[in-house]
């Protein structure tokens, strides 16, 4: 008996430690990856996180859409109670929440920067084509009075951004499609990142990565013909003619150049990395306008900005300014 | 509005077309219930479902089955959100949601999307919206666990424009319609504005009624695309707390302010309290000349509630024990109809200004969640709300009472200090008061240690309004959680239930309350400065005392029908206005107060005798007590009456009899019991120089006959 008794006290305690670990197994909050699927701003949105308990995961999204909603509120062209167009309509809007004037001033500051090639006031240009294509979809391009009549109304400089006031030119309408996708980004990114989130990838038209993934990789962001761009922290962001063409043909797109009132044909495709979704938003749509002399013009007064250029030949080209806190132009 | 909408920069017959589909827009929404008839075919699988006119906000019409079952609200997304298309022009889409949140059916009425934008064909259009039946819009529908994270891509660069308008139409507006009409029916905590508690500063920040956010110059020099030479300074350290519950804003605002600020608002409004340091000001300057502060938002779930100017007063300190001092404090006074609910979450956004560099927004977050215990949960089932909250707290965190616990420890160790010194002057009270003179300075230093630090300091002055709470816990469920959550009232309360137990409900009202020892502090002074004392006869003495109980058993009375007009009614006490606000308050309080302290110099412990419901609460349960410790001589009221005319409260009736309802305890007989200079008995033993033969007699056979009256 004697010689026996370890053994078996061994055996039992093997037995208990087996039955408590597969008790408190489950128990503990299983870690996983989480994708949400909806919409932001007139698009499809996915948020990514990566390993996260469901509890978490539940609330931290439950709290992400009810963001994207209340910026919708503000910035959305598709909602026809929001504050940008009510403003469209009214071309004068009140007290304008925090977020509507903010996204505003940056937009106006990056028109301003980029020497007017970002205009928030090209929506003329844009109702002008989807009119014209409604009614003509196989007739070409709209001619040059309809363009030059729409084009009076686009000029960022007659938005007025007044301390509680925000007001435009009587003929003028605005789109925050250039940027609000973006700045709906970092303001989702910013809250899940404030809620203690760490590894998350928000992808609402415009990517921003919240760090890299728990094993330290990289998002990936695919493309066309080339290796998927790696994302640890900032984001991208990329304008394409051929995202959204008008007319049977395509002969018209939803990247206008501001300054003769046409579809861009610099480039086919352009993308921007910068720490902010909002100013890498703006930016691709602006540098999707500019020539490759003005973009390197342009470059020196926005720090911290990668563009990659690919033009319809399927030549890529790459510039790099200088990081943020350097000699800003 | 709508025809304000559709503004054609094309010929004058496309004006007249847009004007027509305007009309037609407007003139079916006019006829919306019409409109909405097409929901019914979504519920195909009940022929004789009924739909009935739309209402409500959002609006919607119920479909009823064959047997009065809601089947489903249908609605229109351009009704119910305002759904737009790319083009910018409505998007109007009726559908219908079951009440467990899944889509019946979908069918485009109206929209004018060249069909291209869209990217869809036109005859899959229909079709496309169709599909939608059994699109499940629960907000945690979209949340899916994944296993393809490791593989990537996670996105692909220049996604294209799709459907999403349509989508986004249909499931936002369902959604609106789901949350309205489901959570109708649900109990929702209220906030509860009534409770009245002093709370320091500290005990504030433990169970989480104030948050603070710290914004270093270095954050803010990061998110502004500037430097800073001093990047461990604060840019800006902010403090936020909902204002509105009592012990939350009254401790903050002092009761002056709170007061009048309560009085601007509804009852359903709240207040909300900023303040800050730092080099940079959350009100900024712009507001003087606008109708909102730039700087500072209030989001709750998907609404923004902008802070006006007008609805906005400076505070210039905080009053609430330990806080810090702030450079800037502004309270908001914040509408129901805003919508803004405070027994939600909620966040303050704070821009910190215009980046100097093109920067995505400059925006830091504070949220804020006011702590369940100002909640008062629905009214019915309680008991299945509570384990819902216990199961939500992870199990490692820490009850809020043991952080109140811990945040007051120097308090409660002062606190518990003093009570195990009163156990012992009780427990050895023949050897303490033997020592005649060092007695009357223990008692008169204790006294001033009670109505300085409980009283003054801790604030912890027991009161009938407790005793009403105890009782009505008792009545509908008692929750230790509820009673833990304020130390000192607690241990009070413990010391007090065992002392009645053992010596009847003097050892608080002669030893523990501020109120009754500020009156006998007075009262001694005054008799040092030579104020005549007035003696009340003992027939209508003992009449008097009928006041107090007729008081207690009025507020428990009115209690039971309305508890708020009972502590309305307790307003009898002047421990409110003499303790915890320390007779900063309205004259007519101060003024009550006050005469009952005057009359106190005159008759000592004039509203201890007489007026107070506390005192009668007390000598209820105190008719149990256990022990009989006061020693009287046989001889006593039989020749001698020094102890009944020196005794605090007349407690003492001229036969002799100590009556322990009304004794205070303080011991002053039996100081006299022992004393050779005072005791007419000892002096007259010592004159026979007599050995010391009479055995103490426990007076408890008196007592029993003096409570019942006059008898003897």
């Amino acid at each position: 008996m004697r010689p026996d008794a370890p053994t078996r006290r061994r055996v039992i305690t093997i037995f208990a430690a087996a039955a408590a670990s597969a008790v408190t197994g489950p128990a503990r909050p299983l870690e996983a990856d989480y994708a949400w699927n909806g919409t932001a701003m007139g698009a499809d949105a996915t948020i990514l996180l990566n390993g996260i308990d469901p509890q978490t995961a539940r609330s931290r999204i439950a709290a992400a859409a009810a963001e994207i909603d209340r910026l919708e509120d503000a910035l959305s062209l598709f909602r026809d109670s929001s504050e940008l167009r009510r403003l469209n309509r009214d071309k004068v809007l009140h007290s304008p929440s925090g977020d509507l004037r903010r996204a505003l001033a940056l937009a106006l500051d990056i028109a301003d920067r980029s020497g007017g090639l970002f205009d928030p006031s090209v929506q003329a240009l844009w109702e002008a084509h989807v009119d014209w294509f409604a009614v003509a979809p196989d007739a070409g391009l709209p001619p040059e009075g309809v363009i030059d009549r729409a084009r009076a109304a686009v000029n960022w400089r007659r938005i007025l951004l007044e301390p509680d006031t925000i007001r435009t030119g009587a003929d003028q309408r605005l789109t925050l499609n250039g940027l609000g996708q973006g700045y709906v980004t970092d303001r989702i990114a910013d809250l899940l990142y404030s809620r203690g989130l760490r590894h998350v990838f928000v992808d609402l038209g415009e990517q921003r990565a919240i760090g890299a993934r728990q094993d330290g990789a990289p998002w990936l962001v695919a493309r066309t013909n080339a290796a998927p761009f790696a994302l640890t922290d900032g984001a991208l962001a990329t304008s394409e003619g051929s995202g959204c063409v008008l007319g049977a043909s395509g002969a018209a797109h939803h990247l206008f150049d501001p300054r003769n009132g046409r579809s861009a044909t610099h480039w086919k495709q352009i993308t921007v990395h910068h720490r902010s979704a909002a100013v890498a938003d703006a930016l691709s749509t602006a540098f999707y306008v500019a020539s490759s002399e003005e973009i390197e013009a342009l470059l020196p007064r926005f720090a911290g900005t990668v563009i990659w250029a690919t033009d319809h030949d399927q030549c890529e080209r790459r510039w790099i300014s200088p990081p943020v806190g350097g000699t800003v132009g | 509005m709508r025809s304000n909408v559709i503004v054609s920069r094309l010929s004058k017959t496309r004006w007249m077309l847009r004007i027509f589909v305007s009309l037609v827009l407007m003139a079916s929404g006019g006829a919306r219930a019409a409109d909405l008839g097409i929901a019914r075919q979504f519920f195909s699988s009940d022929s004789s479902a009924t739909i009935e006119q739309p209402q409500g906000t959002p609006r919607a019409a119920i479909v009823r089955g064959a047997d009065g079952r809601i089947l489903g609200h249908a609605f229109s997304t351009y009704e119910v959100s305002g759904s737009v298309g790319y083009a910018g022009r409505p998007l109007d889409i009726v559908a219908a949601i079951t009440p467990e949140g899944i889509i019946a059916g979908a069918q485009i009425v109206a929209h004018e999307e060249p069909i291209l934008v869209i990217g869809i064909p036109r005859d899959a259009l229909a079709a496309y919206v169709a599909g939608f039946k059994g699109f499940d819009i629960r907000a945690s529908a979209g949340l899916k666990q994944t296993n393809d994270l490791a593989r990537g891509p996670h996105a692909v660069a220049g996604a294209t424009i799709t459907s999403t308008v349509i989508r986004d139409a249909i499931v936002r507006s369902a959604r609106m319609i789901w949350r309205s009409r489901s959570s109708a029916a649900k109990n929702v905590a209220r906030l509860d504005r009534e409770t009245l508690r002093r709370s320091s500063w500290p005990s504030l920040l433990a169970e989480g009624a104030v948050q603070r956010m710290l914004v270093s110059r270095s954050d803010a020099a990061k998110l502004l695309g500037t430097k800073d030479d001093e990047p461990d300074k604060p840019f800006i350290d902010l403090w936020l707390a909902l204002a509105t519950p009592p012990p939350i804003g009254e401790s903050l605002l002092g009761q002056r302010i709170y007061e009048s600020e309560l009085a601007k608002i509804g009852p359903d409004d709240d207040l909300v309290l900023i303040g800050a340091t730092g080099l940079y000001s959350f009100k900024g300057a712009e507001w003087r000349r606008s109708d909102s502060f730039n700087r500072i938002e209030i989001i709750q779930g998907g609404r923004t509630i902008r802070l006006k100017p007008a609805d906005h007063t400076p505070v210039e300190a905080l009053r609430a024990a330990g806080a810090p001092e702030l450079r800037e404090i502004a309270l908001f006074r914040i509408a129901r109809t805003s919508g803004f609910d405070s027994t939600r979450p909620f966040r303050l956004d704070l821009d910190l200004g215009t980046p100097a560099a093109a920067a995505g927004p400059a925006v830091v977050s504070l949220d804020y969640r006011i702590p369940d215990r100002y909640l008062i949960a629905p009214v019915v089932a309680p008991a299945t709300v509570l384990p819902d909250k216990a199961a939500q707290s992870t199990p490692d965190q820490v009850p809020l009472w043991q952080d109140i616990w811990w945040a007051r420890r120097y308090e409660i160790g002062v606190l518990g200090a003093m009570l195990a010194l009163l156990g012992g002057i009780l427990i050895f009270q023949d050897t303490v008061i033997a020592h005649g003179r060092l007695y009357y300075r223990l008692r008169t230093g204790y006294l001033l240690l009670t109505f300085v630090f409980l009283g003054l300091i801790a604030n912890a002055q027991l009161s009938v309004v407790h005793v009403l709470t105890f009782i009505h816990a008792l009545l509908s469920g008692f929750r230790w959680e509820l009673f833990l959550l304020d130390p000192m009232v607690f241990l009070l309360w413990s010391f007090v239930a065992i002392s009645i137990l053992f010596w009847g409900r003097g050892v608080f009202c002669g030893w523990l309350c501020p109120f009754g020892t500020l009156q006998e502090l007075t009262n001694q002074l005054a008799r040092r400065l030579g104020i005549r004392q007035i003696e009340i006869p003992f027939g209508l003495h003992e009449r008097l005392w009928m006041i107090k109980y007729v008081a207690f058993v009025g507020i428990l009375a009115i209690s039971l029908r309305s508890i708020i007009t009972a502590f309305q009614f307790a307003e009898v006490e002047p421990f409110k206005t003499a303790i915890t606000m320390k007779f900063l308050r309205e004259w007519p309080f101060v003024l009550y107060a006050g005469i009952l302290l005057l009359a106190g110099l005159f008759i000592e412990r004039f509203y201890c005798r007489y007026l107070c419901p506390l005192g009668a609460a007390l000598a209820i349960p105190a008719r149990m007590r256990m022990f009989e410790w006061l020693k009287r001589y046989r001889e006593c009221g039989a020749e001698c009456h020094v102890c009944a005319r020196t005794c605090t409260v007349q407690a003492i009736h001229p036969l002799g009899q100590i009556n322990p309802n009304e004794c205070i305890y303080c011991l002053k007989c039996q100081a006299n019991y022992f004393d050779h200079d005072v005791c007419m008995h000892l002096k007259r033993r010592t004159a026979r120089r007599q050995p010391l033969v009479t055995a103490p007699v426990p007076n408890s056979a008196n007592v029993r006959s003096t409570g019942a009256g006059d008898a003897t």
